[in-house]
């Protein structure tokens, strides 16, 4: 009977973990994850004040990445951020995303914000990064690491 | 049998010919006077007895409405008059017996006489609303950018900029400043002054030349009343004439320099409310203030 429940244990143990959030982090080596990650699934912060930031929305209706895409965009139009550039993003297991990147001044200086969408059949996933314009682009190597190591589950 | 044919025929074109122009010249005999329209009839009827032959002749051109030939034909400009109209009221009184409201439509019509020689006066204005991103820099651009184009900036502040720039340049200034930042909403408006610039310098003119008039008149006054008088319809004149001058000024200068105003306040966007807001919780949750907000 012990035998049996112990793999059982385990399973159910290792699926409420993976229950928490549908996706694996990468977290890249300046940055360090946040327990408390609030409103996010995944929050974390550089030493100068960079943050990752994930969320899982279930995909409820349902859409596409090129819907989502759109909507987006229509989004940001409104939200009063400026659309530098809208780039493809392939995760390294070559998923397909988008990736938006965008400008707003934060207390009269200039932050950078990109926002990658990643769309399958049961979540959308989104992917923000955000800071001073001059550490965002500082971080721009951990940052695409970050979004290329991202794991859909 | 050739030869009487051919004289024949170059007898009859020079007939052809003169007939054609003594039709002409007959027509043009017989439509003069032309048939007065019922508003000239409105003005011969309220005029007295003019002073003499010239300012009855003058009277008449002055009343005369374009037909609809004329009113086709490219335009060309009125003979030079040797009194302004104005110059035929004296002491606020109508001398030819014209009262004020014939005096205006005369004015008006002399406006719409002149508006087809010019080209249009137009005042540019335009306003942009950017995305809130590198406004300090973005700021100094439109500034650099107005200089450059020989404009002046009129105000500044930390999220906007107004700058004058001469209205030949104006489209060019607008391409330059589309390419500064994100345009999340753009108003460029033309409006068209001429029929109001026009009508303000036809009443200028008529307005001085009664000044002048009350000028003589006031010299020649023999009784303190009537000085008085004069003097206060000469107050009156010198005001409305300093009003025309200043408005010509001003529409002069709205039109030499265009206005352009750049705007990066989120709070001034004005957008229509989408139609539909789309059920998606992915869509609205994200922002860059929530992202930083540890």
């Amino acid at each position: 009977m012990s035998r049996l429940l112990c793999p059982l244990l385990l399973a159910v143990l290792l699926l409420a973990v993976g229950c928490g959030r549908p996706f694996s982090p990468a977290t890249p080596g300046s940055f360090t994850e946040l327990k408390d990650p609030l409103d996010f699934d995944y929050r974390a912060v550089s030493a100068d004040g960079v943050v990752l930031g994930i969320k899982a929305h279930k995909n409820e209706p349902k859409v596409d990445l090129a819907f989502a895409e759109r909507a987006f965009e229509q989004q940001i139009r409104s939200n009063g951020y400026a659309l530098l550039e809208k780039r493809d993003i392939r995760t390294s297991s070559g998923f397909p995303g988008k990736q938006f990147r965008m400008g707003h001044d934060e207390a009269k200086n200039p932050h950078l914000y990109y926002v990658t969408i990643f769309v399958t059949n049961d979540y959308v996933y989104v992917l923000e990064a955000g800071g001073a314009k001059e550490q965002m682009l500082r971080y721009e190597a951990p940052i695409t690491w970050h979004i290329e190591h991202f794991q859909m589950k | 049998m050739s030869f009487f044919l051919l004289a024949t025929l170059l007898i009859s074109f020079v007939q052809g010919c003169g007939g054609s122009s003594k039709y002409s010249a007959g027509h043009a005999e017989r439509s003069y006077p032309r048939r007065m329209s019922p508003r000239e009839e409105v003005l011969t009827t309220q005029a007295s007895a003019p002073a003499n032959e010239a300012s009855r002749e003058e009277s008449y051109e002055d009343s005369k409405e374009p037909n609809e030939a004329t009113a086709m034909a490219p335009y060309s400009p009125p003979p030079p008059r040797s009194q302004p109209l104005a110059q035929n009221v004296a002491g606020g009184q109508p001398a030819d017996g014209k009262t004020d409201a014939t005096v205006s439509e005369s004015i008006e019509k002399e406006a719409r006489k002149v508006h087809g020689q010019r080209s249009p006066i137009l005042i540019y204005t335009a306003n942009f609303q950017m995305a809130v991103f590198e406004v300090a820099n973005s700021l100094a651009e439109v500034e650099r950018i107005a200089r450059e184009v020989g404009g002046f900036v009129t105000k500044r502040t930390d999220r906007q900029i107004t700058a004058r720039v001469p209205a030949a340049r104006f489209y060019e200034t607008v391409g330059r400043l589309e390419k500064l930042g994100d345009v999340i909403q753009r108003d460029v408006t033309a409006q068209d002054v001429t029929e109001e610039y026009l009508d303000t310098e036809v009443r200028l003119r008529n307005a001085r030349a009664m000044r002048d008039r009350l000028e003589q008149l006031l010299a020649k006054a023999n009784t303190v009343q009537d000085s008085l008088m004069i003097e206060r319809e000469l107050n009156r004149i010198a005001a409305e004439i300093e009003r025309m001058e200043g408005r010509l000024k001003f529409l002069r200068d709205r039109a030499a320099y265009s206005t352009i105003t750049v705007s990066f306040d989120p709070k001034q966007v004005v957008t229509p409310p989408p139609a539909v807001r789309l059920p998606f919780p992915w869509l609205t949750s994200h922002s860059l203030a929530r992202l930083l907000s540890l």
